[in-house]
């Protein structure tokens, strides 16, 4: 084992390397937040010469001028409430896939594999125009009920349920479980590292969401973050604060890192479990 | 003799409520996907035969957009542009994921939970805010990129990243594997740790050198993974928009370099009114995408339910 | 008790819970009695008042105050902007989503403007300009700029006269005078004196001005001084004028090869004022909106900054071209149109609306009757005392008229297009029969660009 040394030592060389490489923009982010503008592209990261020209002034901004905790608020409850959502409905709905058969099934699923395919964006004027007809323009059921629907955890989780052996099934029911307790009781627990990695797979996406939102939301007061920072940023033409809009985005990212690391042991045995025998 | 009497009309009434409720655990999906997704989807269908100044005024228009659409030197070059892309980019990011991934789950590596979390850190940014800190990174005086080349080479550096032609796309490729590859890496971490260690103890026994190992147990043991990761990556690289949208100041970059096939719906269609015109590229974009999809879940032999 | 999904999953219920009973509880921002909708940030700010002077109510309670009206300012994203307005105008009813006014941006705005004009999205504005006379008081170029076949959809809300900006102390020092280039090829002459004298001493790097050499904007503005739109009010082209060539190949000519006199500007917003500040690129194509943000972002260099006319190619052309611009413009579906008239005349024209614009920017109005105002001809210490709002308003009395198409955008492409292939042929060196193949390149483009046009139109 001793000869292998070196080779253990070149391999931490790479893995470093590339933690660096990983994280390294996020050090900058970190920066450029307390840095103020003229600084800003002046140094790569810090001023070294004069840390006193640091400060918390972007952050001040952020909470005083601009709305973010309302953002946050917002952002906070939208992902939350759709990732369960999507969970509860992609876990039933890929039960369903995987433990029954059902007239309709493979056209179901040859349609679900259709809208992968289509890109949203031909989809955003028709649903624009049923959201209005909805009454739900400037409302978060806007995002949250389409959002619910995924046909990807429909698959993912079609593919753990077959982790859920058959006879299991129908010892249950010979004790008299209804379909639903199968569902909860006994197949949510064998399946709970694919809900620990299709959590935070939608928690992600929904928290970084923005194109949707942004054409349903119109008041201000309901704006989530990736909105609020986004109005930020302007068209060559126009300003943009550079500093307020990185320390935006530094906090924005701190709940999601929180979620990574309540979930993160179920996370990979997750992903193993949903597409890894596909 | 008396068992099994008693136990056939519970077994048939298993069997009733065995339909009812797959319907009804499929009803929540069916009823939302419908409304939300198929509706929309077959509208644009319709529309993508018609001309149109937004939804109200169309005219049918039989096969003219479709027509019109593949003589469009424009569309084209976004075709060009995808797809070389997708290529370039599954061409780096699958490699590059499944060899950090062995290398972290090598027995010695130490301090695993800090690599995993530095590696798929880069993933819980959006993809605009990438965007936003790589156009900053890759600008030709003050960007780190070329601070980090001008201490490399030991000379100021100025490569104009983003405003040549040819480095437009090669710098979406940039902002696309940081943002990726450790995504992808997870997966293959996943699929490593679930490969089972008796075949490795078995092959030590045989006396397999390393290479034998990986080619005749860890690359069969991760396959389905490798295989969904390249039809994810394919379907995401294909439908590529946001990211160099945003890396170019909402442009499709130097001469229009970084015109990808979803842009080329948006700014040719969508916001033009031109609601015909934009699905029809949709559709376009979903058979080129489905036959790409099926041309490689044939070559792979895989072609039961991916 | 356990839930079966796992504590994660339980505590994202909880935050689901605590967050939304918050957003629940919050009172609701209610919808204004009339609503405008803008794209950049620094136009909202102006109307509601944050980050200006907090002495002064903001220009919507001041509307309040008069008129007892709620105006809410919505600040919208480029791409919800289009998907929504496109959504909007294509309704044959009023309803709840449309603004009262909405603000475009003059590379997007050509988006609106395909229908034929008795089918447009936007109000015709024509009768209530024409019966206030508001429309003899405003440039007749820039409102010529949100017009189609005559017909007026929008108000303009600014001029945006070009001019040059360069660092006289850098080009004093090398013994150049740039201000008294007057045509074109001795401006790139002078450039590159400049650059010689600063090569000798060591900058290699430096550059004489911020030119892209793949983007074709600054090409437009040439052509713009000899009154060439590429697209015209009729959408027709003129890509094979032979006016349009030279300028191509002029200015491939200052961007490659031994006449190479720009340089790139860093990309993003606001960053090339970086560039200028540090002496890398040391003169700059410079609308009033990039003077006015000059001494915001580099006030190190105040006394050190002088603006010039735009050089020209023949003596009948302006001196002067436009660069970028908004309108502002009422939603044919919009509820009450005297109360949006009011309300645009308010923020554009009024007295109170134009000082809440000073306050935040420099940008001259397109209100010739204000320009007489001691405001605009004070000198400014930050151009060494030069008067240069005088400047601009010499400026744009010769602006040249500039359309917004539908077909801008690809008409644009295909410049880059061009002017990217003779940029690869000066670099390469190789540039025999220049001339002829730009032209080939260009009757080539102007097909593709017929044909489109022709495709997408919607009047035949």
């Amino acid at each position: 084992m001793k000869r292998q040394t070196p080779f253990t030592l070149v391999l931490h060389l790479i893995l470093i390397g590339t933690a660096t490489v990983s994280l390294l923009p996020f050090l900058w982010l970190a920066c450029a937040s307390l840095k103020r503008s003229s600084d800003l592209f002046a140094y790569d990261f810090l001023p070294w010469g004069h840390l006193n020209r640091l400060s918390f002034e972007n952050f001040v901004v952020l909470f005083r001028r601009e709305a973010f905790a309302r953002w946050l608020v917002n952002s906070l409850f939208v992902a939350s409430l759709q990732t369960v959502l999507v969970l509860l409905l992609s876990s039933l709905g890929g039960f369903a896939l995987c433990k029954y058969s059902f007239k309709g099934k493979r056209p179901l699923m040859l349609l679900m594999l259709l809208t992968l395919m289509l890109p949203s964006h031909v989809l955003l004027p028709s649903s624009y125009e049923l959201m209005r007809q909805l009454g739900w323009l400037n409302t978060f059921a806007a995002i949250i009920v389409p959002g619910s629907v995924s046909v990807f955890g429909m698959f993912l989780f079609r593919q753990a349920m077959h982790g859920v052996s058959d006879e299991l099934l129908n010892a249950g029911r010979i004790d008299g479980c209804s379909e639903l307790r199968l569902w909860w009781d006994i197949s949510l627990p064998i399946v709970r590292p694919m809900i620990g990695a299709f959590t935070l797979m939608s928690f992600i996406g929904c928290w970084n969401s923005f194109l949707w939102p942004q054409i349903v939301l119109q008041d201000e007061a309901q704006y989530t973050l990736p909105i609020g920072l986004a109005n930020m940023m302007s068209l060559p033409e126009y300003q943009t604060e550079y500093g307020v809009l990185m320390s935006g985005t530094l906090l924005s990212i701190l709940p999601v890192i929180i979620l990574f690391f309540g979930l993160q042991k179920d996370f990979v045995a997750g992903l193993a479990s949903g597409a890894v025998k596909g | 003799m008396l068992k099994t009497l008693s136990a056939q009309p519970r077994i048939k009434a298993w069997g009733i409520q065995r339909a009812v409720s797959s319907y009804l655990f499929v009803a929540p999906f069916v009823i939302l996907f419908s409304i939300f997704t198929l509706y929309p989807l077959l509208r644009s269908l319709v529309l993508s035969f018609h001309q149109t100044l937004g939804a109200r005024d169309a005219r049918y228009v039989g096969l003219a957009n479709y027509r019109f659409l593949l003589q469009d030197r424009v569309f084209w070059l976004s075709v060009v542009n995808t797809v070389a892309y997708a290529i370039a980019f599954l061409a780096i990011q699958i490699p590059a994921a499944m060899a950090l991934a062995i290398m972290l789950n090598a027995k010695r590596v130490r301090a695993k939970a800090f690599f995993r979390l530095a590696f798929f850190s880069t993933h819980l940014v959006g993809s605009v805010f990438v965007a936003v800190l790589f156009a900053q990174f890759l600008s030709p005086r003050s960007g780190l990129l070329n601070h980090v080349l001008g201490l490399l080479v030991g000379h100021r550096v100025e490569i104009n990243w983003l405003t040549r032609p040819e480095l437009a796309m090669p710098s979406v490729l940039l902002a696309g594997l940081w943002l990726s590859v450790g995504y992808a890496m997870i997966y293959f971490l996943a699929a490593l740790q679930a490969v089972d260690l008796e075949l490795y103890e078995a092959a030590d026994v045989d006396g397999a050198s390393p290479w034998a190992k990986f080619w005749h147990v860890t690359l069969p043991g991760i396959r389905p993974v490798l295989l969904f990761l390249i039809l994810v990556g394919l379907i995401g690289s294909l439908q590529l928009f946001e990211l160099p949208y945003v890396l170019f100041q909402q442009s499709s970059g130097p001469v229009s370099a970084a015109l990808t096939m979803v842009m080329y719906l948006f700014l040719f269609g969508l916001a033009n009114g031109d609601l015909g015109y934009a699905a029809a590229v949709g559709w376009i974009l979903v058979l080129i995408i489905a036959s790409v999809a099926a041309i490689q879940l044939r070559v792979s032999g895989l072609r039961k339910d991916a | 008790m356990t839930f079966t999904p796992g504590k994660p999953v339980f505590a994202l219920l909880v935050l689901a819970l605590i967050a939304g009973s918050i957003a629940w509880l919050r009172p609701a921002e209610s919808r204004g009695d009339l609503v405008v909708w803008v794209f950049a940030d620094s136009h909202a700010r102006s109307y509601r008042g944050d980050g200006g002077p907090a002495t002064r109510p903001s220009l919507i309670d001041q509307y309040r105050n008069k008129t007892g009206r709620r105006v809410s300012v919505r600040l919208i994203g480029g791409q919800a902007m289009l998907v929504r307005l496109n959504a909007i105008f294509d309704r044959d009813q009023p309803s709840q989503d449309v603004p009262d006014l909405v603000e475009l941006e003059i590379s997007t705005a050509g988006r609106f403007f395909r229908p034929p004009v008795d089918r447009m999205g936007l109000l015709p504005l024509n009768d209530l300009l024409h019966s206030e006379g508001w429309d003899d008081r405003l440039l007749k170029a820039r409102l010529a700029a949100w017009s189609k076949q005559g017909v007026i959809f929008g108000v303009p809300h600014d001029v945006h006269p070009v001019a040059i900006a360069y660092r006289k102390d850098l080009f004093d020092e090398a013994g150049v005078d740039l201000a008294a280039a007057m045509a074109w090829p001795d401006f790139q002459q002078r450039c590159l004196q400049f650059q010689a004298y600063w090569r000798r001493r060591g900058y290699p790097a430096r550059r004489a001005i911020e030119l892209p050499s793949r983007s074709s904007e600054y090409v437009a503005c040439m052509l713009l001084q000899q009154h060439l739109n590429l697209l015209d009010s009729e959408n027709h082209s003129s890509l094979t004028d032979p006016r349009v060539a030279s300028a191509i190949e002029f200015y491939a000519r200052c961007v490659a090869g031994v006449g190479k006199i720009g340089g790139e500007a860093t990309p993003g917003a606001n960053l090339w004022v970086r560039d200028f500040a540090q002496g890398d690129l040391c003169a700059l194509i410079c609308p009033d909106w990039r003077s006015g943000y000059l001494p915001v972002f580099a006030p190190e260099l105040a006394g050190k900054v002088r603006l010039m006319p735009l050089p020209r190619f023949d003596p009948a052309d302006a001196p002067t071209a436009t660069l970028g611009g908004t309108m502002i413009g009422i939603p044919r579906q919009a509820r009450e149109v005297a109360a949006a008239w009011d309300l645009l005349k308010f923020l554009y024209f009024s007295p109170e609306g134009l000082e809440a614009r000073l306050a935040h920017t420099k940008i001259l109005p397109p209100l010739k009757q204000t320009w007489s105002d001691p405001v605009w001809h004070q000198p400014d210490p930050y151009f060494g005392g030069q008067k240069t709002s005088e400047l601009h308003i010499e400026l744009a009395k010769q602006l040249p008229v500039r359309f917004v198409s539908p077909f801008a955008g690809l008409a644009g492409q295909i410049l880059n297009q061009v002017l990217s292939m003779a940029v690869d042929q000066v670099e390469t060196g190789d540039e025999r029969d220049l001339s002829e193949k730009i032209r080939a390149w260009c009757e080539k483009g102007d097909r593709e660009l017929r044909r489109r046009i022709e495709f997408a139109t919607f009047e035949n």
